[in-house]
């Protein structure tokens, strides 16, 4: 086993990385001081994938909506019925996990006896349990955690843009699924699910603290073997027309006044590693330079009474989906709407101000260098980085090698006024 | 944390921190929770925010922000118990990642935003607090949007009424008519001029950077009387259990008890408490999460915790509608296990190594220490965070049920569900 290392002088920061003979990655960001240790084990597997090849089939298989969400849960009982929230209770770790549209993980801080709890992390992922009793005792508690998300006009709101931009997209589909869909979850499926994608060569994982990398790799020696027979996992994703599905979403809910997400989809998906990154913060450069509290259109829309504080921006872009999102609260979602397409278009014919490209640049990265400050923001999107096979201490170079070319591009493909979506959360 | 004294009422705060690449400054006004100031403390930060001389719209503050190495200022109120604090916050780059030194023109900057707002005929701008005024009402009338939060907001305010810790920190909605731009001024006048303040600067400092940040700060500042507002614990006296159920058009029903602990903060019982929440229903081993979850299935979340300040335990979960008695029954019938000394020793030395491991982790962000001295500065405590980590680890079992044994029930608020799940059109 070889460890790499990778150095930026300028943030003064590390990476290490080793393939472990299983085809796990390892990696290391050393941090000297801090009081907290991170890990965390994640596999590139989330709700969008709900149909595949198992290796070694022939035919597809197409799971209930949900499942890997339901696998997170369930992956934390053992055989001898213990959680594996007891064994990380006997060290002072606080443990979670969560599951994404792409990515399943597993992780937990702690501000001593870092390498027992590693034991405990790699031991429980690598141990499912799933018995007919145990899977259906979980019904109830996503049920509930169903129920509460029904609830929440963010996330309802959120939802309902992607079901008014995508028509086939799995990224669609809501990733704890339903109360329905999850009651088709057997044991047999989970088994499914997971010999497919908890595979060593389908996951990272990355540790941040003090750190020692060869003691780390023994724990991983203990719990991995060589190679295991695995092979191509083949993923079905559907055919995506480029058009949205549907210009207005609506939906009524408990809310003291309307909440909107103006939603743009990306049409230029099956991008990984540094092309993406940088599709990426070019995405950023548009959304911080033509609507952050420094544009021209903030303070107008501000001014107007039509935003207030809660009004922002958020981009989403992987292999297999991407989205751009606007938003906030407003008394008026539809004026927003209407006057954000106008200043877009305008952009589009008259080109962005270049000072503001350049001052947004400068924003990213030292929003940068920011990330450096707290292990556990480090190792969450680093994650998604790493796999994405990007090198999270690249992050200011590619943004340093935009060109306002780039920016003008992307702006005119992605942020079409012509195939946006305007979702609205309203008061009941 | 090292203190310096700037006047009478004014004391700078220093938390050297190196491995951070951030900076923070930060300047806190302490004032009295009160229901006659706090619409006005709510509004007064958001005012503010719109405009100061020389920067004089949202536009030309965020530029002058991003100039600085995109430093994030952040304004608003926090609640301590029966007071609260206005606080203004700038994080910036420390200087090694940038090759200069920015510090004092963050103090510069903070100084200008604080004490120089746009003023016309010595008052606000009419314009920016009427606008604010709309803004605040709807962040008020915003709270229902987060069920969660509204059913412990409810719960408080059935235990204090509109008082003190009982109060909403945004406001009211009804006292928006009244407020005038001179009004306000007067009001900001009054806080500028006599609250207790605290100014910390964190991360990488030294005794120059210090003084700098001192000299420019200082000239704005006039000695006071100003001191931190004592808050009254919640008495653990017997008294009737009071029940209020509301209905509301959501899927999932809140259940949120109130209890009144009757611990000082400052005193010998404190740790015990905190241990004992945490045994209860402060992590993932807690008494609520192995039963009320785990074993009943009957929630996703079923959790406690303590308001240090006022002494008083929240516990909350999010169930069906008509599993309410059972999930009720199950909940006291855990409290009474840590009343009645039913706590194995798994659970309590489980506790001690958690809570260590989260008291140590403030150590990992500039936010998290200053919020801590700051309470403990309220508080008249000069205690580390280490300090209380061994206070925690010293807890015995006895200790934990003398302390629960003396817990009363307050109040138990149901945010009754009526809606059956529901679809976008």
């Amino acid at each position: 086993m070889i460890t790499e290392k990778y150095l930026n002088a300028e943030l003064n920061e590390e990476m290490q990385s080793a393939i472990h003979e299983s085809g796990l990655r390892v990696y290391l960001f050393p941090k000297k001081g801090f009081s907290k240790y991170y890990a965390i084990y994640g596999t590139a597997y989330g709700s969008l994938n709900r149909t595949f090849t198992v290796p070694g089939e022939s035919e597809m298989t197409t799971v209930p909506d949900g499942i890997a969400h339901y696998l997170e849960h369930k992956m934390f009982e053992d055989e001898n019925g213990i959680d594996a929230f007891e064994r990380f209770a006997e060290t002072g770790a606080s443990a979670n996990a969560f599951t994404s549209f792409d990515v399943t993980a597993y992780l937990f801080s702690c501000t001593d006896r870092f390498y027992e709890n590693l034991d405990i992390l790699l031991d429980f992922v690598n141990h499912p349990h799933f018995t007919e009793e145990n899977v259906a005792k979980e019904q109830g508690i996503i049920g509930q955690e169903i129920k509460m998300y029904d609830d929440e006009p963010d996330w309802r709101v959120f939802f309902n843009t992607l079901i008014a931009m995508f028509h086939n997209n799995p990224v669609k589909i809501d990733i704890a699924g339903t109360v329905e869909s999850i009651s088709y979850i057997t044991p047999e499926i989970l088994y499914k699910c997971y010999n497919t994608f908890y595979n060593p060569s389908n996951m990272i994982l990355i540790l941040v603290g003090d750190i020692d990398m060869d003691e780390a790799m023994k724990y991983v020696d203990k719990h991995l073997s060589a190679k295991q027979p695995g092979g191509e996992i083949k993923r079905y994703s559907p055919d995506e027309p480029e058009d949205r599905v549907k210009e207005y979403i609506e939906q009524r809910l408990s809310v003291s006044q309307p909440m909107f997400r103006i939603g743009f989809k990306d049409n230029h998906p099956n991008m990984s590693g540094k092309e993406l990154l940088k599709k990426e913060i070019v995405t950023e450069i548009i959304l911080e330079s033509v609507f952050s509290t420094s544009s021209d259109l903030y303070l107008d829309l501000y001014e107007k009474g039509l935003i207030d504080s809660s009004f922002g921006t958020e981009t989403e872009l992987s292999s297999e989906y991407g989205f751009s999102l606007i938003g906030g609260e407003s008394a008026e979602p539809e004026k927003v709407y209407e006057i954000i397409k106008g200043e877009l278009s305008r952009l589009i014919s008259d080109g962005i101000d270049t000072k503001a490209v350049e001052r947004a640049k400068k924003v990213l990265i030292s929003q940068d260098v920011r990330v450096f400050n707290n292990v556990v923001e480090m190792g969450n999107l680093f994650l998604r980085r790493l796999l994405n096979n990007q090198n999270p201490l690249e992050y200011r170079e590619v943004a340093k090698s935009v060109t306002y070319d780039d920016v003008y591009k992307r702006l005119c493909e992605h942020f079409n006024p012509d195939n946006c979506v305007l979702s609205v959360v309203k008061p009941l | 944390m090292e203190t310096i004294r700037i006047c009478d009422g004014v004391d700078l705060r220093i938390v050297n921190e190196p491995k951070f690449k951030t900076n923070l400054m930060s300047v806190y006004f302490n004032i009295p929770l009160k229901r006659s100031t706090v619409t006005y403390a709510a509004l007064l930060p958001a005012v503010l925010k719109r405009g100061c001389v020389k920067y004089p719209t949202l536009k030309d503050i965020s530029r002058r922000l991003d100039d600085l190495y995109s430093t994030t200022v952040n304004t608003g109120v926090r609640t301590k118990g029966d007071g609260e604090v206005i606080y203004f916050t700038a994080e910036y780059v420390s200087d090694r990642f940038i090759g200069e030194s920015i510090s004092a023109e963050v103090a510069e900057f903070l100084k200008e935003f604080i004490f120089s707002p746009l003023t016309v005929n010595g008052s606000f701008s009419e314009e920016y607090v009427n606008s604010e005024k709309v803004n605040l009402k709807n962040a008020i009338t915003g709270l229902i949007n987060d069920k969660k939060e509204y059913a412990e907001f409810k719960c408080r305010e059935a235990m204090f009424g509109q008082d003190g810790f009982g109060m909403f920190e945004a406001g009211y909605t009804e006292d928006l008519d009244e407020i005038t731009p001179s009004k306000l001024y007067s009001f900001y006048k009054d806080v500028l001029n006599s609250a207790k303040v605290d100014i910390f600067l964190s991360g990488s400092t030294n005794d120059k950077l210090a003084e700098t940040v001192k000299k420019i700060l200082a000239s704005v500042f006039q000695p006071r009387e100003g001191v931190y507002e004592k808050t009254q614990i919640a008495e653990n006296i017997e008294k009737p259990v009071k029940n209020v159920v509301e209905e509301a058009d959501v899927v999932q029903s809140k259940l949120c008890m109130g209890l009144r602990c009757g611990v000082e903060p400052s005193g010998n019982e404190y740790p015990a408490l905190v241990l004992g929440s945490c045994i209860f229903g402060g992590s993932p081993f807690s008494k609520l999460f192995m039963n009320v979850r785990e074993k009943l299935s009957l929630a996703y979340y079923a959790v406690a915790r303590v308001a240090m300040f006022k002494s008083v335990m929240l516990i909350s979960s999010g169930i069906q509608t008509e599993n309410y008695q059972v999930a009720y029954d199950e909940i006291m019938a855990q409290f009474k296990k840590m009343q009645d000394g039913v706590i194995d020793e798994f659970e309590i030395e489980s506790a001690k190594k958690y809570l260590s491991n989260s008291y140590n982790s403030l150590k990992d962000s500039l936010r998290s220490m200053e919020d801590y001295y700051l309470s403990q500065a309220i508080l008249g405590n000069c205690g580390t965070i280490d300090k209380f980590i061994e206070k925690i680890n010293a807890v015995t079992s006895e200790q934990i049920c003398s302390v629960m044994k003396n817990i009363k029930l307050d109040t138990v608020y149901f945010l009754k569900g009526k809606r059956a799940d529901g679809e976008a059109e």
